[in-house]
């Protein structure tokens, strides 16, 4: 008697909101059947005696949940119950009829609706669900089932149809009885659904990160509505296609069966198809997929290193830069959140050789597939001194770790087209930087100017030939400090160099500004100084974009 | 986030703003003053049809920017200097052969056709050349060229069959 206490206590636990079903079995069983019984009671009255409905299902091999489909029952806690008692509630309604279990599969949903509780089927998602361990209590539960249920179901409609006309009822009633009939989909999620609370507390919604695909298939049936391309005026027609050397059918997707079997008429159905569907000989197979929805973790990140690509490079099988930010995030994070792959998206992006500096650059990183989908508020402080101490920590540095909701990644694609930017670039001259020259250029760029941009020649090759107006609204020169100057080795050369700091619009090509792209930029910092210029080393100083979005000081 | 970590992270960035390798770019620009042409090579090859002096720079997108080598007659003559182009500057461009003829040069009363030199369509006609053509004779090699053909061959070697380089050129020149 404890252990049935015990029992009920941890089922209270784990128990659903609105799905409820009583904790003890016998109150469970005794509520359902009172519920059957109120539907059968209500079918009765309003269209006739369900208990002849049931037969003839029987009768044609068909399970007692299918039989409860065909009744139109949408109540999905009934499927729940086994064949068996689901065949006690109809005799306890009516002990005048008695019926058999069905010791074979069943020929409407061939075996699908049947077994869907059965430990073949709830033993591999349990299996899975434990292999994987996701740290999460709910689901959301897709179903394919096979594509024959679709012509078996109209079979058996049919066959109903015609026996309830054979047996005095009328046309009307007998067609509300056909079109009544209820999709199996429904059902099995029920019936999963129970088995997965039951077994490991699981609860189903409709909007759970996790999704759970379970695909029925059938291979002895999968041809079974290939007769519709034979009907007169066929709505199905088959395609022969080949792709990539194989050939394959289209033309038969579920939607255009459904409607080829919409406008069959019931004469050319009874040549055309078996009525009752035909019994089967083999079992269904089933194909599990789990994939929780990705988890966002946003931040900014800093690249010292002239080294570092954004994400991992490579051309014909080689890697290009030994390591990519990418990469000096993405690992580290991967195992707090036990994921499969990680997607690094960033406000913009900056060449290998260019360096990321000043608050850094705003980016999330999306966590594919975790077994963890939440992890502890103080952790994503662990895990940004994590990469701040790490061996990559010389050249990649991250900022403001925070979780991220998959609304405001709206923020950084935006942030892309309409944000300025700041740069450093040091700059070589063909004339010395004088003093005077400084002055001059400074008193230019003190307040903001449009220049004018033709596609750069290095992109030209795919980009539409145009010329982009740009607004740079601010730019100053500065002669390099003493403590960097080097050795004494080539001062001639030294007085040619400067370090330009620009804030510019969005999209501004800076190279292309400083040498002037064969004067296909105009003005250009070359021809601004009248003299040939070249970029040297570029940085990005600042991006100037609120990121994270929820973080008080976000710069 | 911890402010004191943070305060850390921004000194780090802060401190390599100005850290330039300049020895090493001394090192690298310390011949550049002796021609146009020197850093112009960090970003294009060059190649010169050497009978019409037109000259070919290929950036590593096989571009073609089509020019005047300071040997043509154009680029040497004094005059009153003026080009007309047959093409535009279109993204899909018009379809040219070695020799079409994609421009005239014009210098007092003598005209000098420039063919195409390679097969491609014409990205971009230089357009400032329609209101300073002078830019042909005082920057040739640079701001002056003439055009700009997506080359219809992705093999250098293949495009540019019959082109010589910059000192097989100077080669030629010098023999003269």
């Amino acid at each position: 008697m404890t252990e049935h206490i015990d029992k009920r206590i941890k089922l209270d636990d784990s128990m659903a909101q609105d799905n409820s079903i009583v904790c003890d079995d016998q109150d469970r069983l005794v509520g359902l059947t009172d519920k059957l019984h109120n539907f059968l009671k209500g079918y009765q009255s309003l269209k006739c005696d369900p208990c002849k409905v049931v037969s003839i299902v029987r009768n044609a091999s068909c399970c007692f949940r299918c039989a409860l489909r065909m009744l139109g029952c949408r109540e999905s806690d009934l499927y729940v119950l086994t064949e068996k008692e689901l065949i006690e509630a109809f005799v306890s309604f009516d002990p005048s009829v008695s019926y058999e279990p069905l010791e074979e599969t069943c020929a409407a949903c061939v075996g699908v609706l049947q077994q869907a509780d059965t430990t073949r089927v709830i033993d591999a998602v349990v299996d899975r669900l434990t292999t994987e361990d996701y740290q999460t209590k709910s689901y959301t539960f897709y179903v394919t089932l096979p594509v024959s249920l679709l012509p078996r179901n109209h079979a058996l409609a049919l066959h109903v149809y015609n026996q309830l006309k054979e047996q005095g009822l009328d046309v009307e009633a007998a067609t509300a009885v056909r079109n009544d009939q209820v999709d199996a989909k429904e059902p099995v999620r029920a019936v999963v659904g129970q088995q997965l609370m039951n077994k490991m507390g699981m609860q189903q919604s409709t909007e759970a990160g996790l999704k759970m695909t379970v695909v029925f298939s059938h291979p002895e049936t999968v041809g079974d509505h290939v007769f519709l391309t034979t009907v007169s005026n066929p709505v199905v027609k088959l395609l022969k296609q080949r792709k990539k050397g194989q050939v394959f059918f289209t033309g038969d997707s579920r939607n255009t069966i459904i409607e080829g079997l919409k406008s069959l008429d019931d004469k050319e159905a009874m040549s055309a198809m078996p009525v009752p569907p035909k019994p089967v000989e083999t079992a269904f197979e089933l194909k599990i997929e789990l994939l929780h929805e990705s988890t966002l973790v946003g931040g900014r990140y800093i690249k010292l290193s002239r080294e570092y690509s954004q994400t991992p490079w490579s051309i014909r099988g080689q890697r290009l830069t030994e390591f990519s930010v990418s990469e000096s995030i993405g690992e580290p994070l991967k195992k707090y959140f036990k994921c499969d792959d990680y997607k690094f998206v960033t406000a913009g992006r900056e060449d290998a050789n260019v360096r990321m500096l000043g608050h850094g650059r705003p980016f999330y990183m999306q966590m594919v597939n975790p077994r963890i989908p939440e992890v502890p508020e103080d952790l994503y402080l662990k895990m940004e001194e994590e990469i701040n101490h790490s061996s990559n920590s010389e050249s990649v540095l991250v900022r403001h770790l925070a979780r991220i909701q998959p609304g405001d990644v709206n923020i950084i694609k935006e942030g892309e087209q309409t944000k300025r930017k700041t740069y450093s670039a040091l700059v070589w001259l063909a004339k010395p930087f004088t003093d005077d020259l400084i002055e001059k250029l400074n008193a230019i760029g003190s307040t903001q100017f449009e220049i004018s941009q033709r596609t750069p020649i290095r992109v030209l090759q795919r980009r539409a030939h145009m010329v982009r107006p740009k607004q740079i609204y601010h730019l100053s020169v500065q002669k390099l400090p003493a403590r960097i100057q080097g050795s004494d080795e080539h001062q001639e050369a030294k007085g040619h160099f400067a370090r330009l700091i620009m804030d510019t619009e969005a999209g501004t090509y800076i190279k292309e500004f400083v040498h002037g792209d064969l004067g296909r930029t105009n003005p250009s910092f070359a021809s601004l100084t009248g003299a040939a210029a070249d970029i040297l080393d570029l940085d990005v100083l600042e991006v100037d974009l609120v990121w994270p979005p929820h973080i008080k000081t976000s710069m | 986030m911890d402010q004191l970590l943070d305060k850390e992270v921004l000194s780090k960035s802060a401190a390599v703003e100005e850290l330039y390798d300049l020895d090493h770019w001394a090192k690298e620009t310390a011949h550049w003053n002796q021609g146009i042409d020197i850093f112009l090579s960090r970003y294009f090859t060059i190649h010169y049809e050497p009978a019409s002096h037109v000259y070919i720079r290929q950036p590593p997108n096989k571009l073609c920017i089509l020019g005047l080598s300071k040997e043509h007659a154009a680029v040497k003559s004094t005059g009153n200097i003026s080009c007309k182009f047959f093409y535009e500057s279109k993204t899909k461009g018009q379809k040219v052969k070695p020799n079409t003829v994609i421009c005239e040069v014009t210098v007092d009363d003598q005209t000098y056709p420039i063919l195409a030199t390679v097969y491609g369509e014409v990205a971009e006609v230089n357009p400032r050349l329609l209101e300073d053509p002078n830019l042909i004779r005082t920057h040739a090699l640079d701001e002056g060229f003439l055009a700009i053909i997506r080359p219809k061959e992705e093999d250098s070697s293949k495009q540019l069959k019959g082109l010589v380089d910059q000192n097989e050129y100077d080669a030629i020149i010098n023999q003269k």
